[in-house]
């Protein structure tokens, strides 16, 4: 079923919305969230909370992209559920090995009140801005490891590099992400 | 700000950057066959250019090799040609007899020069005269020249060194006995008219023959010489016919030598089309 058309459920209030939401995009959501949780019973109950998320989100909203939509609660809500379940004790998985790394870019002097700022969406414009100005294989590379939290052999199989190549330039991203937010009084 | 937050700030990244961002390997793949598919032009297109060369190179050998056959041919054909009658005795006409006259004339004024000949040349053209008178006056019976007297000699030797020159370079390879000059336009001959006989057989030759001297030849499939527009017939004694073409676009071939034209610039197709309008 085209988008279009299972957007139409979700403003019609029709529940079949969901079942095609599902067979269309379950698995999708379902890598997206295990890219985060690396747990299979966790990651299900995201990918369920994540219908339920949209099926709550459209009406008002009509995605012009379903596909990042759906991708974005989804990992919205992984990342919520990662944050409530590790919070006492920090694995060292990929999820951790991400947030380490944006750690590198991210202000540690507390001047900044993150909260705001993201509320006021002024963080994450910043953020599309920079990935909109990256040549398209670093932002692709970008978009991968701190979007999708993937693994980096699975980017490195996916764009047919080294891991090495990979991690390389993933470095030379975050370096080029703190300049940036340091101009942008993001720091 | 805290790394989370930046992790959570990266909702801001753009739709379409993302789903770029999955399409990824279909693009590797996508790339890597374009990849393919250009080395696949590139060696296609070197077979090609190759393929071409080799036509291109052994055309112009051909070329070449028929240039080259057609000026041994004329030298060969220059010496058949002062010892022969390049005029039918039927069709000699007082436009020859000017033009012969003309030679004459021209032969007298560059007397000294002709005295400075070499022995060889000499004999071997008066020899040709002495021929041709023999010739001309079996033929024509014509008292004008079979009467020429022999303290003329260095005249007629010229003048049969003009009027070979004149056949040769007209007919390149073929030179020989041409008795007899006819025209027709390819209309005309297409409705199967008949051809007219002029009264200027060595004229019209010599105008052939300096339109081709001073033509560029080509090879025929690579000009652009349009449609044939007039034939000229010319008759060997023997009865061979050989056939000259006049292109549209200003080009000239004989049939002897096939595959190459004679480019001719506009002034000359037109002085020399003139006499067979």
């Amino acid at each position: 079923m085209e988008d279009t058309a299972i957007i139409d459920l979700y403003w019609k209030r029709d529940e079949r919305a969901i079942e095609e939401t599902d067979r269309k995009y379950g698995n999708y959501c379902y890598t997206v969230a295990d890219n985060i949780l690396r747990s299979r019973e966790d990651s299900e109950e995201c990918v369920s909370d994540t219908w339920l998320r949209a099926w709550n989100s459209m009406p008002p909203q009509r995605p012009s992209i379903l596909r990042a939509f759906l991708a974005k609660i989804t990992r919205n809500l992984a990342f919520d559920r990662y944050r409530a379940r590790s919070a006492a004790k920090r694995g060292n998985g990929t999820m951790e090995a991400v947030l380490d790394e944006l750690a590198e870019c991210a202000d540690t002097s507390g001047n900044w009140d993150a909260v705001e700022a993201y509320e006021a969406k002024e963080l994450g414009e910043a953020i599309g801005r920079f990935a909109r100005e990256l040549p398209d294989k670093e932002a692709r590379l970008f978009v991968r490891r701190y979007f999708f939290s993937e693994a980096t052999s699975d980017i490195a199989r996916r764009y047919q590099m080294t891991e090495n190549n990979v991690t390389v330039s993933l470095s030379r991203i975050r370096k080029k992400l703190r300049k940036f937010l340091a101009e942008g009084g993001f720091m | 700000m805290r790394a989370e937050d930046l992790y959570r700030a990266m909702e801001g990244i753009d739709d379409e950057l993302i789903l770029r961002s999955e399409h990824r390997i279909e693009t590797a793949r996508e790339e890597e066959e374009a990849e393919r598919r250009k080395k696949r032009k590139a060696k296609n297109s070197r077979a090609r250019f190759q393929r071409y060369f080799t036509i291109a190179a052994t055309t112009a050998a051909a070329v070449f090799l028929l240039l080259m056959a057609r000026e041994l041919a004329g030298v060969r054909g220059l010496k058949s040609a002062k010892s022969s009658n390049l005029t039918s005795g039927s069709v000699t006409q007082s436009q020859d007899e000017q033009y012969m006259a003309e030679a004459a004339e021209e032969a007298m004024a560059e007397d000294a020069q002709e005295e400075a000949m070499p022995e060889t040349d000499y004999e071997s053209a008066e020899d040709s005269v002495q021929e041709s008178d023999s010739v001309q006056s079996e033929d024509t019976g014509s008292p004008v020249e079979a009467e020429v007297p022999d303290d003329e000699s260095a005249q007629d030797k010229s003048l049969a060194e003009n009027a070979g020159k004149t056949a040769v370079d007209l007919l390149g390879e073929m030179a020989d006995e041409y008795v007899s000059l006819e025209y027709i336009s390819a209309e005309d001959e297409a409705k199967g008219g008949s051809r007219t006989v002029p009264d200027y057989t060595r004229a019209g030759e010599a105008a052939l023959s300096a339109a081709f001297e001073s033509g560029r030849a080509e090879p025929s499939f690579l000009a652009n010489k349009g449609k044939p527009v007039y034939y000229v017939y010319l008759t060997r004694k023997g009865g061979e016919v050989n056939k000259a073409t006049f292109y549209e676009n200003e080009y000239i071939s004989l049939d002897s030598i096939p595959g190459v034209v004679m480019k001719i610039s506009h002034a000359e197709y037109e002085a020399v089309m003139q006499l067979f309008r």
